[in-house]
């Protein structure tokens, strides 16, 4: 389990990062406590870029400590504070540096940092520059957008040019079908360049594979190209996300494929509930449906209706993967998802 | 056959972290009454299941002489799964792969063999396996003749009903000899095309074996220095803590040499020192891996003694407890000479390694638990400091705390110009904290797939076979009134085995 050292803020207008480089060493010192060696971790540099709000500085900070335990590396953690929170008519950043420190093989303490810049007024603008002063060198850089919009200034478009890849959580927000939208929009956008992700999508990964085992019975396989009609039980994006995938791959025109989208009530955000495809094979029409044993449960039934023999139903249990969990599958994929892309682009036109 | 691993016949499972189909089929396990079904095969199969890489419902067969009910052996195979398993039971999921496991009796005839195969056309009926049969000989090596054989002659060497194929897994050790890995071997292909036969050394399924190819090919810093002109000698370590466990009786027919060395050193031996394959393909990589045991520079029978030392450990202190002697086992006869420590050096006649010690012991009874491979590189050629400085050495942690070393000396902060040995280290630990799978869940998956890459082909069991013949004939015709050398338990090692790398001007590492 991650625990956080927190420092003394070190106030500055401008950030020097010698200083902030300085302060992490005295940090590693004093988790070491008694004689015990710590071994700094870095693998990546993971940029967080949290939502207005203290709550959700909190949240990020408890986040990136769950990831640092599978994907160590430095965080930089930027949040914004308005009015009354910070000395009024002071504009700049202030720099808090943490460690978050877990038991590895063999009983070593794994050290990873986090460095919080709190932005306010005109220090939002020194943000990308700050960023790219303290990232880590030769490493990966991957950022997660956790606000709301992407549209509204530039910042996001300067953090996507450092990253390897921007990430958001379109399932988490307050309209997560505008967000998909937003993020499409931007993905499309000159510096999109197939970099985008998105955690809800990872979230619906293995009804993909789920869906997918269907067809490589080559018995059932003929009958990827005869799909005429998909219902999707879902919350938020994930129904939108799952149809943009099979037309996607399957290359469907406008129209082919009669789609219709159910709520399901008590799950939670941007999970499925079940799918049905309605195809034919052999002549027969057939019915592939993957649904949960009950609204609770992360075990799936995947089973087959049809006239003709067709195989015996069978369980899959669904990985139990928080956000954390999810953002670390991000982080070991590789850089780019073409997958993803066609997948986002048929969704948001649906 | 090749693999359809990309999506192209299924284009769903394109961008899928799992992008590998496996198909529907049996397992049949022979000798599924023995330990490491319900240690080893069946957690496998179980974690499989977990993580989707298996697809739904399928079947696994206990097949043996012994009498046991469809519920006590799904019974016995849980406990194994509950004590044994990386990740606990999940029960839905183990009540479905439980529907499917049967237990069969059988008996040493072509009829039983006959009923095997009505009872797996069965199973593709209700379970929907496909008709594809995967057959895991895990029985004693005598067994395994009569086995394969038997499997012929009930047809059962070809795939069922719409099946695509029959596959059959072998456990180590592949015969004891030459002789008899050729006998087997002969036996096995008559009913097997050898693309359908998987000879398992669960090394290869290790996380950290298979890194030793992306270590030295997918890196261009370190192959330039992986050659003789740079390493001065090799060492490849494979120690237990444990003793002999209650196998004395295997072990008295076996010795180190034939459990550990012909098997998994050798196996280290040839990923260590073969060359680039040209591809990723199964047969790329072994043909290069028998290219190594092919120049492995013979020694003559009268040599044997002089390049190996075999020693029986004696009573002593391991893990902090007082352990008995390989004499005091149960099993283990007076006067034995099976060796449970033996250390060798041997040299690859190539362009590569001429010229370059490779030394190689595999023990029980050892301080720790350690598989370690480290190329000591060459002294530097002129000596600039004052201090000696010491060769570099690039170490290879295969178990436990799994990692690389690279061992290079740096100046210590002072005015004068001392120099100091330091690390930099990689762990497995701290840069990847997933749980790797089991070996047995990569082989077992492998094996369903049909991809042989990490299992032995044939050429490389008889060469292996033939080198250590040739040991075995030096230390019978070498052999003295004179026991073996004794070592304490929980020492590295008999004294002579130090003189063997003294007279090189070397000593063994202490990992």
């Amino acid at each position: 389990m991650a625990k956080t050292v927190m420092s003394p803020a070190n106030r500055a207008r401008v950030p020097d990062v010698a200083r902030v480089e300085a302060q992490l060493a005295e940090l590693w010192r004093e988790a070491s406590g008694d004689g015990d060696p710590v071994t700094r971790a870095c693998t990546l540099n993971l940029v967080v870029v949290c939502s207005d709000g203290a709550e959700d500085l909190q949240a990020a900070t408890k986040l990136v400590a769950r990831v640092a335990e599978t994907e160590p590396g430095r965080a930089l953690v930027i949040s914004f504070a308005e009015g009354d929170e910070r000395e009024s008519g002071a504009d700049g950043m202030e720099v808090y540096v943490s460690a978050h420190c877990h038991r590895g093989a063999g009983g070593k303490q794994i050290c990873s940092e986090q460095i919080t810049l709190e932005a306010r007024g005109a220090g939002r603008e020194l943000i990308p520059a700050t960023v790219l002063q303290l990232l880590v060198g030769e490493l990966p850089v991957y950022t997660l957008w956790r606000r709301e919009e992407f549209g509204r200034d530039s910042l996001p478009q300067a953090l996507c040019d450092l990253s390897d890849r921007f990430i958001a959580n379109s399932g988490n927000r307050r309209d997560p079908m505008r967000a998909l939208a937003g993020l499409q929009r931007f993905s499309a956008g000159v510096s999109g360049e197939g970099r985008t992700a998105d955690i809800s999508w990872e979230r619906i990964e293995s009804w993909r594979e789920a869906l997918a085992s269907f067809f490589d019975a080559p018995s059932l396989r003929p009958g990827l190209n005869r799909i005429q009609g998909l219902q999707i039980e879902a919350s938020g994006p994930a129904g939108a996300y799952l149809a943009g995938w099979l037309a996607s791959r399957l290359d469907w025109k406008r129209d082919q494929v009669k789609i219709s989208f159910a709520p399901a009530p008590g799950l939670p955000p941007c999970e499925l509930a079940s799918v049905r495809i309605e195809t034919e094979i052999d002549g027969a029409p057939a019915t592939l449906i993957a649904r949960r044993t009950d609204a609770k449960s992360d075990v799936v039934l995947l089973s087959v209706e049809s006239k003709k023999n067709c195989p015996l139903p069978w369980r899959i249990k669904l990985p139990a993967r928080d956000d954390a969990a999810l953002l670390c599958g991000l982080l070991q994929r590789s850089r780019k998802d073409p997958i993803f892309d066609a997948a986002l682009g048929a969704a948001s036109r649906l | 056959m090749e693999l359809d691993r990309t999506g192209k016949e299924n284009p769903l499972r394109a961008g899928l972290r799992r992008d590998l189909a496996a198909d529907p089929c049996s397992m049949v396990i022979f000798g599924a009454s023995g330990d490491l079904t319900r240690r080893k095969l069946v957690p496998a199969l179980y974690n499989l299941r977990l993580d989707r890489l298996l697809p739904g419902p399928g079947a696994v067969v206990g097949a043996a002489r012994r009498e046991m009910s469809n519920e006590a052996f799904a019974a016995s195979l849980r406990k194994g799964v509950e004590a044994y398993s990386r990740r606990g039971i999940d029960d839905a999921l183990w009540d479905e792969l439980a529907s499917g496991i049967s237990y069969v009796t059988t008996e040493n005839s072509v009829e039983g063999y006959r009923r095997l195969g009505e009872h797996l056309d069965r199973l593709d009926r209700e379970r929907g396996t496909g008709g594809n049969r995967l057959f895991y000989v895990s029985t004693p090596p005598s067994a395994f003749p009569g086995i394969v054989e038997r499997l012929g002659q009930a047809g059962l060497n070809r795939p069922g009903n719409g099946g695509r194929w029959a596959r059959i897994v072998l456990e180590k050790p592949i015969g004891h000899d030459l002789e008899s890995a050729r006998e087997l071997n002969r036996v096995v292909n008559q009913v097997f095309d050898e693309r359908d036969v998987f000879r398992i050394d669960h090394y290869l399924g290790k996380e950290t074996v298979q890194n030793l190819m992306v270590f030295r090919f997918g890196n261009s810093i370190f192959e330039p220095l992986w050659n003789q002109k740079y390493v001065d000698h090799v060492q490849l370590t494979v120690a237990e803590s444990i003793g002999v466990e209650g196998r004395g009786k295997y072990y008295e027919e076996a010795g180190t040499t034939r459990d550990m060395v012909q098997n998994h050193l050798f196996q280290l031996l040839c990923l260590i020192a073969m060359e680039a394959p040209a591809s990723l393909r199964p047969d790329a990589i072994r043909d290069e891996k028998v290219k190594v045991l092919e120049s492995l520079r013979p020694v003559p029978i009268d040599q044997v003694g002089c390049t190996t030392v075999r020693g029986q450990y004696a009573e002593g202190v391991v893990g902090g407890r007082k352990v008995p002697g390989y004499k005091q086992e149960p099993d283990v006869a007076a006067d034995s000479r099976a060796e449970t420590y033996v250390a060798m050096q041997l040299f690859i006649d190539n362009w590569r390694w001429g010229g370059v010690p490779f030394y190689l012991r595999a023990a029980k009874r050892m301080p720790k638990r350690v598989t370690e491979i480290a190329l000591q590189f060459r002294e530097v050629p002129h000596h600039l400091f004052e201090q000696n400085v010491a060769p570099n050495a690039l170490a290879l942690r295969i178990q436990p705390d799994e990692g690389i070393n690279l061992r290079f000396e740096s100046k210590s902060p002072g005015p004068k110009m001392r120099v100091h040995p330091v690390s930099m280290d990689f762990r497995y630990g701290t840069s990847f904290g997933q749980q790797p799978p089991e070996a047995y869940e990569r082989l077992i998956l492998d094996a369903i797939l049909g991809d042989s890459t990490l299992f032995i082909r044939r050429d490389e069991v008889e060469a292996s076979w033939r080198y250590i013949d040739v040991l075995e004939q030096g230390w019978r015709e070498g052999a003295s009134g004179a026991g073996l050398p004794e070592y304490a338990a929980g020492s590295w090692g008999p004294v002579e085995s130090d003189e063997l790398l003294a007279r090189g001007g070397r000593k063994w590492r202490r990992p």
